[in-house]
């Protein structure tokens, strides 16, 4: 059980590094902020679950349940943000 | 083995600074700080584990509040407009 939890936390924090890496890969801020929000969503919700399987207590289930509702519905709304953002103003330099 | 986690966010963490160094303009650099502060959260996630006190999670969740009203805040003020465009 301890062994599924880690293995759970190290997929999430290695999704998170391919969220970061994106940044770098893709061409321009509208793919950017695709890519690097719908992946660091689901990273921390793998996190927040390999803690659950960690951490066997309602005390701990119910602040990991309210993690996961508040990212749940903060995420996309500060994604469609940034897309927004990101799409009003194309950004004409290149990266060097 | 558990260390891995550590050395992914160390990773993962290092890739969004020297993005947010390398990216030019100011809506990519907003995007490398939503990244960053989704690090910060699961470096709060981290934390809990190996410490076991439920603590971090509170900090986890006002740090969330706060990274969502930024991230908003800024997405809205540079979807507005330069201040030269248009006058209020």
């Amino acid at each position: 059980m301890t062994a599924l939890g880690w293995a759970l936390m190290i997929v999430g924090a290695a999704l998170l590094t391919v969220a970061a890496l994106g940044l770098h890969r893709l061409p321009d801020a509208l793919s950017r902020q695709h890519a690097a929000t719908k992946a660091a969503t689901l990273a921390l919700g793998l996190m927040l679950a390999g803690l659950a399987v960690l951490q066997p207590d309602s005390a701990w289930w119910i602040r990991i349940g309210a993690l996961v509702v508040l990212l749940a519905a903060t995420v996309p709304i500060a994604s469609h943000a940034l897309a927004r953002a990101a799409a009003s103003r194309p950004d004409t330099s290149k990266p060097d | 083995m558990t260390l891995l986690v550590e050395v992914f966010l160390g990773l993962a963490l290092w890739l969004v600074l020297a993005a947010l160094r390398r990216l030019p303009g100011t809506a990519n650099r907003l995007v490398a700080i939503d990244v960053l502060s989704a690090c910060a959260l699961g470096a709060c996630v981290v934390a809990a584990a190996r410490t076991g006190q439920t603590a971090f999670l509170d900090v986890a969740l006002g740090f969330a509040l706060i990274a969502f009203v930024a991230t908003v805040c800024w997405a809205h003020a540079l979807g507005a407009g330069t201040p030269d465009e248009e006058a209020p």
